[in-house]
C-alpha cells in the first residue's frame, strides 16, 4: 500500500459515510500478516486471535489521531508488536519473575498445540526462538521469516539498522549452534 | 543457516474470514454500548442535579430554628419543632444539604 493510498485512505476514515470502507480495507489488506506476526510471538493461536483483534480495535480507536509520520502497516505491526510484548508480560506470575519462564511455559504449550504441525526441526527452531531475548526473537522473525527490510523492522521496534543486524547475526549463530548440537 | 522458513503453525479453517467479522461486530457492539455509555453518564449527574434541586426547594421553604437552651448546632423545620418533646428529645442535625440521624433518647 503506497503512500497517496494512505492518505485516501485516512481521509475515507475521517469522513463518518466511508469511515467502514476504510476500515474494511486496512483488516483485508493487513489481518494475515499480522495475526501472523503476532502469532510468531506467542505461539498459541487463540492468544494470537485475541492480541490481533485487541490490535484492530486499536487501530480503529486511535487511526483519527494517526500522524501519517509512518505507514500505516508499520504503525499497524508497532501495535501488535507492543500488544504482544504486553500480552507476554502480563503472563508473569509476578513481578519479578523472567520472561525466559514465560518462555518456558510457551514451550510446553508448543508441544500439545494442535495448530502446530511442524517436524521436529521446526519444533526444535520454534523452542530455540523461545530462548532468545524477546525483542531479539521478534527482529528475527520479521527478518528471517517475513522477510522485511532492516529499515521497516527498525521503524517499528524503535532500534537502529545497525543494533538489528548484530542482533540477527547473533540470533543466526545461537540457533545454528543449537540446531547442530541436536 | 539451512532454510527452515516453511511455516510450521496452523488456523482453523476460514479463520480469516470469520477474524473480520468479529472484529466489525465487536467495534459495532462497542460503538452501541459507547452511546449508552454516554447517555448513562449524562444522565447520571441530571438526575443527581435534579434531586439536589428538588430537595432544596423542599427544604428551603421551611424556616429553621436553632435551640440554644441545651445543644449546640441543631436545627429543627418549623414542622418538627411543633411535634418534639424537648425532654425526650430526637435530635436531627442538618449538615449542609446532607442529612445525618442521630437518635439520642433520653
Amino acid at each position: 500500500m503506497n503512500e497517496v493510498n494512505d492518505k485516501e485512505l485516512l481521509k475515507m476514515f475521517q469522513e463518518p459515510n466511508t469511515r467502514n470502507e476504510a476500515f474494511n480495507h486496512i483488516i483485508n489488506y493487513n489481518q494475515e500478516r499480522i495475526y501472523w506476526h503476532i502469532r510468531k510471538i506467542v505461539l498459541c493461536h487463540e492468544d494470537a486471535n485475541d492480541i490481533t483483534q485487541n490490535t484492530f480495535l486499536l487501530v480503529y480507536k486511535n487511526l483519527n489521531k494517526f500522524n501519517g509520520k509512518s505507514k500505516i502497516y508499520t504503525w499497524i505491526y508497532r501495535i501488535a508488536t507492543n500488544e504482544s510484548i504486553t500480552f507476554l508480560k502480563k503472563q508473569k506470575k509476578h513481578v519479578f519473575e523472567p520472561l525466559e519462564n514465560v518462555s518456558s511455559r510457551l514451550k510446553y504449550h508448543l508441544q500439545e498445540d494442535v495448530y502446530f504441525d511442524g517436524n521436529k526441526i521446526e519444533k526444535k527452531l520454534q523452542e530455540t526462538l523461545l530462548e532468545l531475548p524477546i525483542k531479539q526473537k521478534i527482529a528475527f522473525n520479521m527478518k528471517y521469516f517475513e522477510n522485511m527490510k532492516y529499515k521497516e523492522i527498525s521503524e517499528i521496534l524503535g532500534t537502529s539498522i545497525g543494533a538489528l543486524k548484530a542482533n540477527y547475526h547473533h540470533a543466526k549463530e545461537k540457533i545454528k549452534k543449537k540446531l547442530e548440537l541436536d | 543457516m539451512k532454510n527452515y522458513k516453511r511455516n510450521p503453525f496452523k488456523t482453523p479453517e476460514n479463520y480469516f474470514f470469520d477474524l473480520k467479522n468479529n472484529i466489525q461486530n465487536i467495534i459495532i457492539e462497542k460503538n452501541n454500548f459507547f452511546i449508552k455509555n454516554i447517555l448513562f453518564k449524562i444522565k447520571k449527574p441530571i438526575i443527581a442535579t435534579s434531586a439536589l434541586i428538588l430537595f432544596i426547594l423542599i427544604f428551603k421553604n421551611n424556616t429553621t430554628y436553632t435551640d440554644q437552651n441545651n445543644l449546640n448546632n441543631i436545627f429543627y423545620t418549623e414542622n418538627e419543632i411543633e411535634k418534639f418533646d424537648f425532654n425526650n428529645a430526637e435530635i436531627l442535625h442538618f449538615i449542609d444539604y446532607e442529612i445525618e440521624y442521630d437518635l439520642l433518647i433520653n
